[in-house]
């Protein structure tokens, strides 16, 4: 029977589970079930899953006289027993087609083969690049009286023409829609693929963080204009100058 | 059918020979190239939609535009917020309603370029003269077979008057359609449409029609055998 030894260590929140497999004179398949109360995150190749691993565990082959290691990660605490070996049948007994031959047998092989085509991160402007504030500080708190670009392009406008505002406006609502939809796909996703393809597609962890907070600083901002333009608006309707007697008295 | 337009080297012409291929079968063409779209675009879902799961495949395709397509994005930002993967399923749904899908595949060898081969039932391998351009050119074939991407026929692109055919299909392994180096090709593309129907009686319509008609006949005889 194949030989199994296992070791899980918290880091800061996350288990980091080691396997070594030790082969036992025949060449075996080996399917491993994660026992920790939580998902496998595992190594990566190219952004996928690297061969063999899945959402549950790993399936590969223990060579007869060799030793395989194995690793990855998990959110779920540690326990004694982290992982358990639920099938080890003889490489010979098992159907052809069960066999990796080599070939790019599904699209993520291709992926992990040729490589990730997305864009490197650094080649993407960020959305608030364009900004006058930074998406990097997005907790400074916010003064009703300077409520963003918005409000202060259209106070140093000259005139009340509208083409003098409606640019930097639509590219700060476009700005807000896009950091939405990042934090909507991630909000949506219900199953632990889709959750790392929505992870990955806002940049990772670091900048889904990041992207939530400036969303919840958009929120206020967005009230903030809000009552800021519902106020003007009222004194603009109220505001009633009686242009004719100005010119009499002219 | 699914045929994939593929060559190695950018700027060899897969895109106008995907879009012209795409109009004499009467299909659709899906602009492949996630992060360098070249292809007519259009309002509406486009593949960055369709590839992160804003939109379905379906509702990203036009019909009211000279060439039925299925457009992509523009923007770097929405090319890494899709799954390539997702491409399989999407092109597999335009052939379920529409019969006959050319994608356009982008430059290189990373998965973008590899997913279409994947894909499809068959490849056209677009090329140049160029020296650089025929070492891409061998590198994709390589892809395409590993892919299982039956190589119809190989494109040598912007022509003299007297092309060495023979030692490209030697070099490529496949019957070589030349196509000549004319204006009239780049005109209609700009103009966004197939080079039939922006110059109809121009010579330059032929090598086109001959390369839709030798795919029909190729991939209906290796689907009946």
């Amino acid at each position: 029977m194949v030989t199994v030894d296992t070791s899980a260590t918290a880091v800061d929140g996350v288990t980091l589970v080691t396997v070594t497999l030790a082969g036992d004179g025949v060449d075996r398949y080996v399917r491993l079930e994660q026992q920790l109360d939580g998902p496998v995150w595992p190594p990566r190749r190219e952004g996928r899953p690297a061969d063999g691993w899945d959402e549950a565990g790993y399936e590969g082959v223990v060579p007869a006289d060799a030793r395989i290691a194995l690793g990855y990660a998990t959110p779920a605490p540690p326990t004694e027993t982290p992982v358990t070996v639920t099938a080890a049948e003889p490489v010979a007994t098992r159907c052809d087609s069960q066999q990796y031959d080599g070939h790019l047998t599904d699209p993520d092989d291709v992926v992990r083969q040729l490589g990730d085509p997305s864009p490197p991160r650094e080649a993407v402007p960020l959305p608030d690049e364009s900004g006058r504030k930074p998406v990097s500080k997005p907790d400074e708190p916010t003064n009703e009286d300077e409520v963003g670009p918005v409000v202060k392009a259209a106070a140093d406008a000259d005139s009340a023409d509208a083409s003098d505002t409606d640019a930097p406006v639509r590219a700060w609502f476009e700005r807000v829609e896009q950091r939405l939809a990042a934090v909507e796909r991630l909000d949506e996703a219900d199953s632990v693929p889709a959750a790392t393809a929505a992870l990955r597609a806002t940049g990772g962890l670091a900048q889904a963080r990041e992207t939530t907070r400036a969303v919840e600083a958009d929120r206020r901002r967005l009230l903030a204009v809000a009552r800021r333009a519902e106020t003007l608006a009222a004194r603009a309707e109220a505001a009633d100058v009686p242009i004719a007697t100005l010119e009499r008295l002219a | 059918m699914i045929l994939a337009v593929t060559g190695g080297k950018g700027g060899v012409g897969k895109s106008t020979v995907a879009y012209n291929l795409a109009a004499h079968l009467d299909g659709v063409v899906v602009d492949g190239d996630l992060g360098m779209a070249d292809l007519p675009t259009a309002r509406g879902p486009d593949l960055h939609d369709v590839l992160a799961g804003r939109a379905t495949a379906l509702e990203a395709v036009r019909e009211e535009t000279p060439v039925s397509i299925l457009p992509c994005g523009r923007s770097l930002a929405g090319a890494r917020a899709v799954d390539p993967t997702a491409l399989v399923t999407a092109v597999e749904a335009v052939e379920r309603v529409y019969g006959t899908v050319v994608v356009d595949s982008p430059a290189g060898m990373r998965a973008d370029a590899g997913l279409p081969l994947y894909v499809a039932d068959a490849c056209v391998l677009v090329t140049t003269p160029a020296e650089t351009a025929l070492g891409d050119a061998v590198r994709v074939r390589a892809l395409a077979r590993e892919l299982d991407a039956g190589l119809v026929r190989v494109v040598l692109n912007r022509v003299d008057s007297d092309p060495d055919c023979e030692s490209v299909a030697e070099l490529l392994g496949a019957p070589v359609i030349p196509i000549p180096d004319i204006g009239v090709i780049a005109r209609a593309q700009a103009s966004g449409q197939p080079v039939c129907r922006h110059t109809p009686d121009s010579d330059a319509c032929r090598p086109f029609e001959r390369l839709a008609s030798t795919v029909r006949q190729e991939c209906r005889h290796s689907r009946s055998s």
